[in-house]
């Protein structure tokens, strides 16, 4: 049996029981997304990418959905924003219930298709992984933040110029009207995430999916681009959907953390919680996977890593998809029936039957 | 450039880059490219000589001199007369008229329509985009003569019906070369990423994957101008295009052929097909090399 290290205090310090600012439940949810299953249709058959995830997102929250790759939650993200590359990906069954702007809740699934760009980059915008390719090459960084403000707005050009030379001052862009002119590629990659940033926020909507927006960064860019979330979060209402492998960005921004694991959401909470209480073996490995510079563990030369890979979508195990690499899986139980989500007193959910045995023995 | 970038955010002196489109840096590296800046060069050229006709041409192509018929070139008549006793030289300066006429309004409408159904075709996908491309395909599967002398067939000989079947010839070559082009656009992240932001489809056709797809037909239509004017030739070497009294190139060496001992006849407008062919190939290199390695990054 592998042990996980134990890398509580991974978690920096920044992250106290405090900061659930945006726990409250007082306030209405602005996104809830209900039993979202998405499939896909392949050479193979059907796989399904997504199954049954839920989740709610609050004004002001910001919802960290990790995970390795392969695990469903770019999909999730895609899905929200109905983006599912057409003819392969669709929404199998589930509700994507928004709440527009008029106060009324509108299901993104059953909306109609020409209806969708109304709310794209209006109501709902998203920032990508990859700010190399995510800039058309041949429109100036200018026309490009302008054109939803043109879109959604009915704004003229110089109108549109004037607000996109705001929002490049807002993320944090020196001489934001020179730079109105510029073509992607005279930006660097930072430069050009802060340019998506401000092209998603041109509208100020409601909630901004950012999938992995730091992660084709350099580590110092990494930094600046997250403390610009930080201070955008702290600026405004809108609730924030991360999508993220790395947990370290997940401490420094989420308030809520979904961990998805081959389709399913695994572990659910507070990112205090599932950083310093994690339940699931799934969280706990992905915890201690985190490199220590500071503090190698005695006798550990290598890096913790889960063994094993993610399994195919056509080849998961019919009960826990986790068991095959799980340090605590026990045959008879964890291969017995699909495990199912249940709800954790302090309002998280965890799908492991043998949750209580392994908190029991803390990284044991 | 990348100095600029290296002193990042909260510098106050980054010295404002001139900023150039990607089509504008492709241009100027179009003129660094040898053949094509030569074959630019060639074209301006000829169509400058094609505009200023009136001015250039020595005698009105028309005017037939009864005492030199079959004139070799001379002072008075450098590329020599026809069998009618027509300048040579004034005809091939206003066969340029008609040469440009045809390769214009032919790839211009050949570009207009098989972009558009290309563009369709590959961005709606599905059955429609099979049907259209079933369509297509029976369309290259005529050699282009082929196909143009049926268009005439039905429509007529003449000008203007020459023109609108090698647009129509023209026309499958572009809406495959485009649809596959589109193919691969339409999933590109800065796609995407636009239609996040909420652009219609129209939106995106036109205004993200259109100019991306812009450069390759630029290069084609280039290439395809010059088969324009080879299949202008055919058809008025076959009495099917220009009606005379108007000169054409092609034309003139349909009534050289009956002259063997007058050489002037079929050397100097063949070698105007020749070099208008040339300068057009050269030119579709140029933009090739030119827009290749900008519109790859």
């Amino acid at each position: 049996m592998l042990a996980y290290p134990n890398n509580a205090d991974a978690v920096p310090a920044t992250v106290t029981d405090a900061e659930g600012r945006a726990d409250a439940a007082a306030t209405p949810p602005l996104l809830r997304v209900q039993d979202l299953r998405v499939e896909f249709a392949t050479d193979r058959g059907r796989i399904i990418a997504v199954d049954d995830v839920s989740f709610t997102l609050r004004p002001a929250q910001t919802v960290g959905i990790v995970g390795e790759s392969g695990c469903g939650k770019s999909v999730t993200s895609l899905a929200i924003m109905g983006l599912l590359a057409a003819g392969t990906g669709r929404v199998a069954s589930g509700e994507i219930m928004l709440r527009r702007r008029s106060g009324a809740w509108s299901d993104l699934v059953k909306l109609p298709r020409t209806q969708l760009p109304d709310i794209r980059g209006d109501e709902i915008a998203m920032i990508f992984q990859e700010p190399m390719t995510s800039l058309n090459p041949l429109h100036t960084v200018g026309d490009q933040i302008a054109e939803a403000v043109f879109l959604h707005r009915g704004a003229g050009r110089a109108e549109a110029l004037e607000r996109a030379a705001e929002m490049l001052a807002r993320v944090g862009i020196p001489q934001p009207r020179q730079r109105l002119g510029a073509y992607p590629h005279e930006l660097s990659g930072g430069m050009r995430q802060r340019v998506m940033i401000a092209m998603a926020l041109s509208c100020e909507p409601s909630i901004l999916i950012a999938d992995e927006p730091t992660t084709a960064l350099d580590v110092t860019i990494q930094a600046q681009i997250i403390e610009l979330f930080r201070s955008l979060q702290d600026s405004s209402q809108m609730a924030t959907l991360f999508i993220t492998h790395d947990l370290g960005v997940i401490a420094e921004v989420a308030h809520r953390v979904l961990v998805m694991y081959a389709g399913q959401v695994v572990e659910e909470g507070s990112v205090v919680e599932i950083l310093k209480r994690p339940k699931h073996p799934y969280t706990r490995g992905l915890i201690a996977s985190v490199p220590r510079l500071d503090r190698p563990e005695r006798g550990q030369a290598r890096f913790f890593t889960i063994p094993g890979q993610i399994p195919e979508p056509g080849r998961r195990p019919p009960a826990c998809r986790f068991m095959p690499r799980c340090a605590h899986a026990e045959v008879g139980i964890c291969d017995a029936a699909p495990p199912p989500l249940e709800a954790l007193p302090d309002g998280g959910s965890i799908r492991c039957v043998k949750w209580r045995s392994i908190e029991t023995a803390p990284h044991a | 450039m990348s100095s600029v970038i290296a002193r990042g955010p909260g510098d106050a002196d980054a010295s404002p880059s001139q900023s150039i489109s990607v089509y504008g840096q492709a241009f100027r590296k179009l003129l660094r490219h040898k053949l094509g800046r030569s074959g630019l060069a060639v074209l301006v050229f000829m169509s400058l000589v094609a505009i200023a006709a009136p001015l250039l041409a020595p005698y009105d192509p028309t005017t037939v001199f009864y005492e030199d018929f079959l004139a070799a070139p001379s002072w008075r008549h450098w590329l020599g007369t026809d069998d009618v006793g027509r300048d040579v030289l004034s005809r091939i300066i206003y066969g340029a008229q008609v040469s440009f006429q045809v390769i214009t309004v032919s790839v211009v409408g050949s570009v207009i329509v098989g972009s558009a159904v290309g563009m369709i075709s590959g961005y709606v996908g599905g059955r429609l985009d099979h049907v259209l491309m079933r369509i297509v395909d029976g369309m290259l599967a005529f050699p282009m003569l082929v196909l143009a002398l049926g268009v005439i067939a039905i429509l007529g000989p003449g000008l203007t019906n020459a023109m609108i079947a090698i647009t129509i010839v023209n026309i499958p070559g572009f809406a495959r070369l485009v649809r596959g082009q589109v193919l691969s656009a339409r999933n590109l992240d800065f796609v995407v990423a636009a239609r996040a932001l909420g652009a219609s489809d129209v939106r995106i056709m036109v205004h993200h994957i259109w100019p991306k797809v812009a450069g390759n037909v630029i290069v084609y239509a280039s290439l395809r101008g010059s088969a324009a004017l080879i299949t202008e030739a055919s058809l008025a070497f076959l009495g099917l295009g220009v009606q005379p009294p108007t000169p054409s190139w092609g034309g003139m060496l349909t009534t050289s052929m009956q002259y063997w001992n007058a050489w002037w006849m079929s050397v100097f407008p063949g070698a105007a097909i020749c070099i208008m062919v040339l300068a057009l190939n050269f030119l579709g290199d140029g933009l090739r090399d030119a827009l290749d390695a900008r519109l790859s990054e």
